[in-house]
């Protein structure tokens, strides 16, 4: 026999999705799925569903503070890539330095290694970018 | 027993009327009575326990920091300073569950 909870996720995951576009949906709802979304530092996903909550009425206060969450989701996760960033810059610089010396012309491993390293890198700094492009639309949305 | 017919254009006319109705209480009073059904209806929808939802993601979100095992607690609340700068509310949760943290453990 289905329960009250699996009809209702039924329901939700039916017309849920087509109509949390249309903003439409109340404020609970959004700011329940934010913080779904949250848990698993989907932080596009938290962004784009903050952005559909139209109607704050009774819960202004509560999507605020889901907006900080977000806030401060960005802030660990882009020091976590920071630390990673510079990281690899150090191990890349050192390859660099070692790859001159003569006995080392010969290995052909090290300069694969690197190019890992490099595209390692290129992705962390794009991750760091994005989670500053999303930090400052969510400052954005808070002065106004 | 009587057939029931459906008018389209009856439809239409209380889809217009009820737009009209919003829209004129809106404007006179400002109150967003269509917004203010949706959230009750919502509300009502097991959306009850948000407050615990939001409580469980703000201690996953401060278990969630980048802190080693030996940080001190003054140091945490450094941390939490740098992290929080322009977020009052956030900071006040944070503090209030370190501070709960610290409670419990000297009982």
């Amino acid at each position: 026999m289905l329960g009250l909870g699996t009809l209702f996720r039924i329901v939700k995951g039916l017309l849920g999705r087509p109509l949390e576009d249309t903003g439409l949906l109340p404020t609970r709802y959004y700011v329940r799925e934010i913080l779904e979304a949250l848990d698993h530092d989907n932080i596009g996903e938290a962004v784009r569903l903050l952005k559909k909550a139209k109607g704050p009425l009774i819960d202004r206060s509560r999507l605020d503070l889901t907006r900080q969450q977000i806030i401060f989701r960005c802030r660990v996760l882009r020091e976590r890539h920071a630390k990673r960033i510079r990281y690899l810059e150090g191990i890349i610089k050192a390859h660099k330095k070692n790859s001159k010396l003569p006995w080392r012309w010969l290995h052909k491993d090290p300069a694969e290694r690197v190019g890992y390293y490099e595209n390692t890198l290129d992705l962390e700094q794009q991750a760091q970018h994005l989670l500053k492009q999303y930090e400052m639309e969510l400052k954005d949305m808070l002065t106004r | 027993m009587k057939e029931q017919k459906l008018s389209l254009p009856g439809a239409l006319f209380g889809a217009l009327a009820g737009l009209g109705a919003d829209i004129a209480i809106r404007e006179l009073t400002g109150f967003e009575v269509v917004s203010g059904i949706l959230e009750i209806i919502g509300a009502g929808f097991g959306l009850l326990r948000i407050d615990r939802r939001i409580y469980d993601s703000t201690v996953r979100l401060l278990k969630g920091m980048d802190v080693q095992p030996d940080d001190d607690y003054q140091h945490i609340l450094r941390r939490i300073d740098e992290l929080t700068f322009d977020l009052p509310e956030l900071r006040e949760s944070f503090l209030n569950l370190m501070q709960a943290g610290v409670r419990a453990k000297h009982a």
